[in-house]
């Protein structure tokens, strides 16, 4: 399988987890969710390292799940 | 001849080791049979390493590592461990085990005591459970009682420690042009007999697997660069999550190692060719000089992931960091300095503390101070101005990035904490304090191994001395005149302790190397005991207190977690409070042949 089509896999797979494995052990919150979304695009990026892949995404995820997080300290 | 070498160098390490380790358990011999037994252990360590095999001249270093760690827990009869962080955090894991289950503690649960006394500090340690989880492993494997498992623990992270800095400093220097005999056995002599990496006995705490983490990590990371070996990437994700779970501090020189590699991936690589020619081949390899590109991992993926782990981790579980990094954000950072190693201001022995340590070890350690902080500038100067000595540029990243934080965290003057930066970043800077010998090698290769011989045996003799001396003590914390806040970032008041050592009459006991300093010695029979807790008897000799008043954690503090102040220990210290303190509460902790160890509750 090549690269870009693993990461793409992975990631589904991780996306998936986060959003519907996560609530169903008990963890909720949107903010938490968000950041294992992030923490699994930026793994799946570093352990993969695919040539393609979308900067938007991950400057998108990072902006937002800072800003969760921002709201929730203040 | 070779295999006479070998069998030489052995029994000499076995000698030496067996005669300090039994003399520091039972205090049987004269102490000239300790030194030398030490001149003997150097002698057959410097010797192996110039003369013999790269296996033996690891036996030796790693043996002489060894013992010195060794000599507190044999001649220690532990009930309980001792001292703030690790009281607390068996305190922590009594209650993982018997609740069965990893949670943050309820701050009105009390676990070993009834007085309140440990309840936010347990609550504060339940938020990082990695050791926890590491040690109820094992005693769940081994069947260990927890005590046990976690001093086995314990010693089992000082052997992982030096395997893993032997594995740092064996890649790193396969890379760099050295001529001297076995450089790795050398580089880790030096380490592990510098102050800070040896000065205080490792323990049970949860910074010290935080520090093994993050140096695995540096050897993954240096992997990839090296090798292109990106089958490490799935480990170093692993590695970075689990440095988040097990240590504050450990997470955030993660996250600044890992800037320095993102600034230098994206910043200071395109931007390379507009530099000067002669800074060029610092930040650049052949291949990126040459426009090759896409050759290395990026680690800004990995940064961000540290960031994120980080931010989730401190928000939703170990919300403690919310309350102290609003306290104090630059005490938290300066918390991994080299202050004290850096230090060089040691005034002279003056009166009272000058009984504790004969004056001849603290000119000794002092001397010691400066060789170590000139062989570190001239480390930093050598790699700034030799590139062919460190010819890649990612190790030339990793070592300048590792002397630029700790020295940056220095300065500000926050909480050191000693030897935890220096364990954390021991072997590069041992790489650093490598290079100028390395350089006089290359010039002239008498003059450089007579150089290495000649800091080796001062470095290994001051901390087998020092050790000795100061019994199980970091002498440097005893200096008179010595900046205290490069010891606790609490203000200290040596003159009064001594004072106070002198009107008990009894020079010969000694302070313990309690790592925020605030505790006592005072002979048994002086003392009107009225309650313990625990199994030990009391022994003749010295005991040591740790003072109600002076300890910060159990004052108003306690509601800041213990990092503001004021924190004024010793203040308007009686011989009557301190009596009346004694008598009421105390519990025993552990106790020698020599000194019995109490915390006052």
């Amino acid at each position: 399988m090549e690269c870009e089509s693993t990461y793409l896999l992975s990631l589904g797979v991780l996306f998936f987890a986060s959003v519907v494995v996560v609530p169903l052990i008990g963890i909720n919150g949107f903010a938490i969710c968000l950041g294992l979304i992030s923490l699994s695009y930026f793994a799946d990026s570093f352990i993969l390292h695919p040539r393609r892949k979308s900067v938007v995404v991950g400057v998108g995820l990072l902006a937002l799940f800072l800003l969760l997080i921002i709201a929730e300290v203040l | 001849m070779r295999s006479l070498l070998t069998l030489l160098h052995t029994t000499a390490f076995a000698v030496s080791s067996t005669i300090m380790l039994y003399q520091a358990y039972t205090h049987a011999l004269p102490t000239m049979a300790y030194y030398s037994a030490l001149l003997l252990f150097i002698a057959a360590t410097v010797s192996s390493i110039m003369f013999g095999s790269k296996l033996l001249a690891g036996t030796g270093v790693f043996c002489f590592y060894l013992v010195i760690r060794l000599m507190f827990y044999v001649s220690t009869r532990f009930l309980l461990f001792p001292f703030n962080d690790p009281y607390e955090q068996f305190g922590v894991l009594e209650a993982f085990a018997q609740s069965s289950h990893i949670q943050i503690l309820n701050p009105t649960v009390h676990i070993l005591d009834l007085t309140g006394y440990l309840a936010t500090l347990t609550n504060q340690y339940s938020q990082w459970p990695g050791l926890e989880i590491l040690t109820l492993n094992l005693a769940n494997v081994t069947g260990l009682p927890l005590l046990a498992s976690a001093l086995v623990l314990t010693i089992t992270l000082d052997v992982v420690w030096f395997a893993v800095a032997y594995s740092l400093v064996s890649k790193i220097l396969s890379r760099v042009s050295v001529n001297l005999p076995n450089p790795v056995a050398l580089c880790l002599a030096i380490v592990t007999s510098l102050p800070l990496t040896s000065a205080l006995p490792t323990y049970f705490k949860y910074d010290f697997p935080g520090m093994i983490l993050m140096m695995a990590g540096i050897l993954l990371l240096v992997r990839i660069y090296d090798d292109l070996d990106h089958r490490v990437a799935i480990p170093l994700i692993i590695i970075s999550a689990a440095i988040t779970i097990t240590h504050s501090i450990t997470t955030l020189l993660w996250i600044l190692l890992l800037l320095s590699f993102v600034i230098w991936n994206v910043v200071i690589q395109p931007l390379a060719k507009y530099l000067p020619s002669s800074l060029q081949p610092l930040f650049t390899d052949r291949a990126g000089r040459a426009g090759v590109k896409g050759l290395y991992a990026p680690v800004t993926p990995l940064f961000i992931f540290m960031l994120v782990s980080t931010a989730l981790w401190w928000t939703y579980y170990a919300v403690i960091m919310k309350k102290l990094l609003q306290i104090s954000p630059i005490k938290s950072f300066a918390s991994f300095s080299l202050s004290s190693a850096l230090q060089v201001q040691r005034l002279s022995p003056a009166q009272g503390l000058g009984l504790l340590t004969p004056p001849w070890i603290l000119e000794l350690l002092s001397i010691r101070d400066r060789v170590f902080l000139g062989l570190l500038l001239a480390g930093i100067a050598t790699i700034l101005l030799r590139h062919t000595i460190v010819k890649r540029a990612h190790v030339k990243v990793l070592l300048l990035a590792a002397a630029t934080i700790a020295p940056g965290a220095a300065l500000t003057h926050g909480l050191s904490y000693q030897n935890r930066a220096f364990t954390l970043l021991g072997p590069l800077i041992g790489i650093l304090l490598l290079a100028p010998l390395v350089l006089v090698g290359l010039r002239h290769l008498r003059l450089g191994k007579t150089m290495a011989v000649s800091i080796t045996v001062l470095l290994m003799l001051s901390v087998g001395l020092g050790f000795w001396a100061s019994s199980y003590a970091p002498t440097g914390l005893y200096t008179y005149g010595a900046d205290p806040s490069s010891a606790s970032g609490r203000p200290l008041s040596w003159p009064a302790v001594a004072s106070y050592m002198a009107f008990s009459g009894n020079q010969s006991c000694i302070l313990t190397n309690e790592i925020y300093v605030t505790s006592l010695s005072v002979p048994v029979s002086e003392w009107n005991i009225t309650k313990l807790v625990g199994v030990g008897g009391i022994e003749p000799g010295c005991l040591t207190i740790v003072y109600n008043g002076l300890y910060s954690t159990v004052n108003a503090n306690i509601s800041s977690f213990g990092f503001t102040e004021p924190y004024i220990p010793y203040s308007g210290f009686s011989p009557q409070m301190f009596y009346s303190s004694l008598g009421t509460h105390s519990d025993i902790v552990f106790a020698t042949g020599e000194e019995t160890i109490y915390y006052s509750l």
